[in-house]
């Protein structure tokens, strides 16, 4: 369908049109959110959110960019969202800890196998994965989107709201800092 | 595992384990329960919006305000309708009295 017209329909509160574009995104709205979060229960969770935001905001959606880079960005922002919950979550069950006012013991969340990847490389899949996990945001996002859901970095450029350039520096560094950390891993083995 | 040219392998071969990624598929289903979780937010939205609206406090004047109208209006038209009962029995009370000569009369009649 013409996306102009999905839009439309979609702005006139059409039920079939949301269907349609569910249909249509919701494969990689998960998987955006399951590279970056790396749960599958999790990514669910947020590519629900991503299509009731979008289900609220469509009328306030000026058409200005396609359909997909505004998933992209929804979902880009719900993932980190999670992730910066998590990590505020975690910190706050050490403090916890400290104080002796929970005796559970923390466990590190276990592998990421990602379902898309080859089984002959599920292993250093997941160890990749631990690594982009480490990586600063952009850097991140930058990474996930040219590397996993093979977007150019034009459209990646679009979706990160910034110029071809710095979505090159984003990727440089990131490919740095995962070389370097694989290294500490493989020499601590 | 320390050698260099080994790990350099490995760097590389783990960077390169993503290439070829498969997108992952949600599992089935994913609209119905996504169309369930929609009405369960609509009905949590509107309840919310309620919430909002009913506990401004013009919201709480102009209801007190309409309560107090609404109580000087019931206690006006109460008195009226007091008022005109008591007269439409004054005026059977005479009527009768009248009809059966029962009026007191005086001593000089």
């Amino acid at each position: 369908m013409n996306e102009q017209l999905l839009i439309q329909q979609l702005q006139h509160n059409m039920g079939t049109a949301f269907n349609q574009l569910v249909e249509a995104y919701q494969h990689m709205v998960y998987n955006t959110a399951l590279s970056i979060v790396q749960q599958q229960q999790e990514a669910e969770d947020i590519a629900q959110e991503v299509f009731i935001q979008v289900h609220q905001s469509i009328k306030h959606f000026k058409g200005e960019a396609k359909i997909s880079t505004w998933l992209y960005r929804i979902t880009i922002t719900k993932s980190l969202d999670w992730q910066r919950h998590k990590k505020r979550k975690k910190r706050f069950a050490f403090i916890e800890n400290l104080f002796g006012s929970n005796n559970e013991v923390q466990h590190e969340a276990s592998d990421f196998f990602h379902p898309g990847i080859a089984s002959e490389n599920k292993e250093q899949s997941a160890i990749l994965f631990k690594a982009i996990n480490e990586l600063a945001d952009n850097q991140k996002i930058a990474f996930v989107l040219n590397k996993v859901e093979g977007l150019s970095y034009q459209e990646v450029a679009d979706v990160m709201n910034v110029t071809v350039a710095s979505v090159e520096a984003y990727l440089h560094r990131a490919k740095q800092n995962l070389r370097k950390q694989l290294e500490t891993y493989y020499k601590s083995l | 595992m320390h050698n260099e040219k080994a790990i350099q392998q490995k760097i590389e071969s783990t960077l390169h384990s993503i290439d070829g990624i498969q997108r992952a598929e949600i599992r089935p289903f994913f609209s119905t329960r996504l169309i369930a979780q929609l009405d369960k937010s609509a009905k949590a939205n509107w309840l919310q919006q309620w919430l909002a609206i009913t506990t401004k406090p013009v919201f709480a004047v102009l209801a007190l305000s309409f309560f107090v109208v609404m109580n000087i209006v019931a206690i006006n038209t109460a008195n009226h309708k007091k008022q005109a009962v008591q007269a439409s029995s004054n005026a059977t009370i005479q009527g009768f009295s009248e009809e059966y000569n029962l009026s007191v009369s005086t001593i000089y009649q």
